[in-house]
């Protein structure tokens, strides 16, 4: 090596991965602005990679097929989908949302403080945002109009509670980040528990807060007969969380053989118990969730391959270096994190976010000694927040489409859940036991 | 043409449909087995994967049919119709181009060590890897025929 030939060639050879590198990049983010889906923006990108250094383009095939070979904990997310969809579509989520209503109806804001409610009960049932804000949430936005309340605030409400869904498990997001961290799905879900709760009832003081100012009327009051009523109505559809969680936390069954039992339950109170649902439907609803299985899974494979460019050319370690010789402590590391995250969340999609950015920080994460698992919580609650921030907020988008209401008007009405979801992620970030008390007592 | 494109969307969405009952089928079959059988087995953790790993790109290629891949919009959004149509299809046409010259690798890969047998089902991998090509080769079709149409619009919003 020390013959100036080679040191020549060696250096070429630097500069020609380099080049590979910085063009691969300059295509996927041309390619993101262009608006061609990010999917095939990281799978373009990473094959112009492998063409410019000359590579065999057979580790494509190799990586995207195989990659998904012992990532078993990912096929709980097809299940859970469905999941939500079979609850979205029968009896279920009225019963929720009527239970939830007789509980807190009678507080100031009632209607909207049910809504949170019923959203957090349907929390544990599945692990996605949008399902609960077009299942449970919509109805709610619905009572809400009953009530006179104005539809943006309606709208605000039902994202920001969204939002809990995937923190309270079940949740997607944070089974894909196990998948790229290794942190155990379990802990995982119980670390979410408390931090979900707790968005819970900010959410609500705020309600209250507002209710107050604005002069909202109180609900009905429901007398205990009536509470226990709903109650035995909703009981067996309260049931999920616990057979799921205490199925998981028990030992019984892995995460993905929860998330099939919660489609067999979820069958088995349509067909048998509700009498609510016709096979007719089922093939479409499965049709869906093949759908976004798909979308959602191509997206997995392409940050498969874009995260093996990104590997070959050790940015991570790079930047895990970078950040270790600037001697940060690990508070301020986790600072820096959030404000990246919340910036990049009001762009990028959550999914992009979390495949493309976390592999690239987590070496960074652990050589800081910061636990996964109260990282991982983190990332998804301000992943979480990424999706009611503007412009790029995907539940924003969904409740402006799904009630025909001006996106303007809900983002303004949506910017103090936003706030008050960006106070609850700092008490997480500081206050880790609050993440990780859980998983210590019961992990 | 279009008789062509109905029947293979119909083939697309059963298909998809029966690898999603081999996936569900074979997770429950593993929980019975497992807890109430005892008797734990191997095969319906492999099948279930496979039957994943086929959903995943027959449900990329109904998303690519129905348009619904996730793209960021913010700067798109700004441009003129004719300018956006004008990305669409210049974009389709370089997504498609690069797509194509991966699959003689792919094929050479496929070839390479598409004999070798699966651990637990001892079904050669072939079966699994070729799921590749033809996802995206259904995906390259799909794009060609959005290509077309905006193509399509964009001569007639000359014309106006």
């Amino acid at each position: 090596m020390d013959n100036p030939a080679y040191k020549r060639i060696y250096i070429i050879e630097e500069n020609i991965m380099s080049i590979a590198f910085i063009i691969c990049l300059i295509i996927f983010f041309l390619s993101f602005a262009l608006r061609i889906p990010v999917a095939f923006g990281m799978i373009i990108s990473s094959i112009c990679y492998f063409l410019i250094k000359g590579d065999d383009l057979g580790i494509i095939t190799e990586v995207m097929v195989f990659g998904f070979e012992d990532k078993f904990i990912l096929l709980a997310i097809p299940l859970f989908i469905l999941t939500a969809r079979l609850m979205n579509s029968g009896g279920i989520t009225n019963r929720i949302y009527r239970f939830a209503d007789t509980l807190v109806g009678h507080m100031k804001g009632g209607v909207a403080h049910g809504n949170v409610v019923s959203s957090i009960i349907f929390s544990g049932m599945t692990g996605s945002a949008l399902a609960d804000a077009s299942g449970p949430g919509l109805m709610a936005i619905k009572a809400m109009d009953d009530a006179k309340y104005e539809r943006p605030f309606s709208c605000a409400v039902t994202a920001a509670s969204a939002t809990i869904g995937p923190i309270i498990p079940p949740s997607i997001p944070m089974i894909i980040y196990s998948m790229l961290s290794g942190a155990s799905v379990g802990s995982l879900f119980l670390g979410g528990v408390i931090p979900g709760l707790v968005m819970g009832a900010g959410i609500m003081a705020l309600i209250y807060f507002l209710a107050e100012r604005r002069g909202y009327q109180k609900g009905e009051k429901y007398p205990l007969k009536a509470i226990l009523k709903a109650f035995k109505e909703a009981f067996l559809s309260l049931m999920t969380p616990v057979i799921l969680l205490g199925g998981i936390y028990s030992g019984v069954f892995t995460p993905t053989e929860a998330s099939a039992v919660a489609v067999l339950y979820a069958l088995f109170l349509l067909i048998i118990v509700y009498r609510q649902f016709r096979f007719k439907d089922l093939v479409s609803v499965i049709n869906d969730v093949v759908e976004n299985t798909g979308f959602l899974g191509f997206i997995i494979a392409g940050a498969f391959i874009f995260g093996h460019v990104i590997a070959l050319e050790q940015l991570p370690a790079v930047i895990a270096e970078f950040l270790t010789n600037l001697n940060l402590n690990k508070w301020v590391l986790l600072l820096l994190v959030n404000v990246l995250f919340l910036i990049l969340g009001c762009f990028l999609d959550t999914m992009v976010l979390l495949l493309i950015v976390i592999p690239i920080v987590l070496p960074a994460i652990s050589q800081a000694g910061i636990d996964p698992v109260h990282f991982g919580v983190v990332v998804v609650l301000n992943l979480m927040i990424g999706l009611i921030t503007p412009p790029f907020g995907m539940l924003l988008f969904t409740l402006s489409g799904l009630t025909y209401t001006p996106l303007s008007p809900i983002i303004r009405e949506t910017i103090p859940f936003i706030i008050m979801l960006i106070l609850v992620l700092l008490i997480c970030t500081y206050i880790p036991e609050i993440v990780l008390f859980l998983p210590k007592i019961l992990g | 043409m279009k008789k062509l494109l109905e029947i293979l969307n119909l083939v697309e969405r059963f298909l998809g449909i029966i690898f999603f009952i081999g996936l569900f089928g074979s997770i429950s079959i593993q929980v019975f087995s497992r807890y109430i059988l005892r008797h734990p087995l191997t095969w319906p953790t492999e099948f279930s994967i496979y039957c994943y790993i086929y959903i995943v790109y027959i449900g990329a290629v109904l998303a690519t049919r129905e348009g619904s891949h996730v793209g960021f919009d913010i700067i798109y959004e700004r441009f003129s119709k004719k300018t956006r149509l004008l990305i669409n299809i210049f974009g389709n046409i370089f997504v498609i181009l690069l797509i194509l010259t991966t699959f003689s690798a792919s094929i050479d890969y496929i070839k390479l060590v598409g004999s070798i047998k699966s651990s637990a089902m001892n079904i050669p991998w072939s079966v699994i890897l070729i799921s590749f090509p033809i996802g995206m080769g259904m995906i390259i079709l799909h794009l060609g025929i959005w290509t077309t149409l905006h193509i399509r619009e964009f001569i007639l919003l000359r014309k106006t």
